[in-house]
């Protein structure tokens, strides 16, 4: 039992996170509401704001698609990404908490999932600095 | 700015300020094991460096040596022709000598 979860400690340290960040990046682009939702949609729905945030993700994104050869860069954008996550993610409980009748569904499940998410963004971020600091103290 | 916005935003700014701290931290962290590692690998190798040099500081002057004893050598044949022709001069005045007697 204890050499299993080794077995998943050692996936966690010292696998490349590469693949997944492309694959992820991609899923991520794909299913951003900007390609699939159009600006006066959101502006009947009185989604703005909503709107301009994934507009953002989008950008963001993007940028990440871009720069993922150049890990510096790509890094810059993954921490960028975390920030719009942590703030949206935030603002989303913060309106929970003042109107529940903000959230429709479950709002347990939908934190759940977004603390995986999370929980995922920042092990690609924390490998990404890990792997520049060894590279910037190799010269 | 709502106040959920604001808050949001507060929470964001602190975070990413944390966490650059905490990077900071890490990499010094970092280079201070390294550095630490550099010392005592360098510790390590202090003997087997003092012996390399040494034994280079040998070569050299074994070298230097082998150099003097070609040269010796080289004075000493010429050395021992000119002592033959000597001889052989000495053998021709005695022989002169002789003959005058």
């Amino acid at each position: 039992m204890k050499s299993f979860l080794k077995s998943y400690k050692d996936i966690l340290v010292y696998h490349d996170y590469g693949p997944l960040l492309l694959f992820w990046n991609i899923a991520d682009l794909a299913n951003n509401r900007v390609l699939w939702m159009s600006y006066g949609e959101a502006l009947d729905g009185g989604n703005e704001w909503a709107y301009f945030q994934y507009c953002l993700y989008f950008v963001v994104a993007l940028g990440m698609l871009f720069s993922l050869p150049n890990i510096r860069s790509c890094s810059r954008f993954v921490g960028v990404y975390l920030m719009l996550y942590i703030f949206s993610t935030t603002k989303f409980v913060a309106n929970v908490m003042a109107d529940p009748e903000f959230a429709f569904g479950d709002v347990g499940r939908s934190l759940v999932v977004t603390a995986v998410y999370f929980t995922l963004w920042v092990w690609i971020y924390v490998k990404m600095r890990v792997e520049i600091m060894h590279k910037d103290l190799r010269g | 700015m709502d106040k959920p916005t604001t808050t949001a935003a507060i929470v964001a700014a602190v975070t990413g300020v944390f966490s650059a701290g905490a990077f900071k931290f890490y990499e010094f962290m970092l280079k201070q094991k390294r550095e630490v590692q550099q010392e005592e690998k360098a510790e390590q190798t202090l003997y087997r460096d003092d012996l390399i040099k040494r034994v280079e500081n040998l070569e050299t002057e074994r070298d230097e040596h082998l150099q003097q004893i070609m040269d010796l050598m080289t004075e000493m044949a010429a050395l021992k022709v000119e002592v033959g022709y000597m001889k052989r001069d000495n053998e021709v005045l005695k022989l002169k000598i002789d003959s005058m007697r």
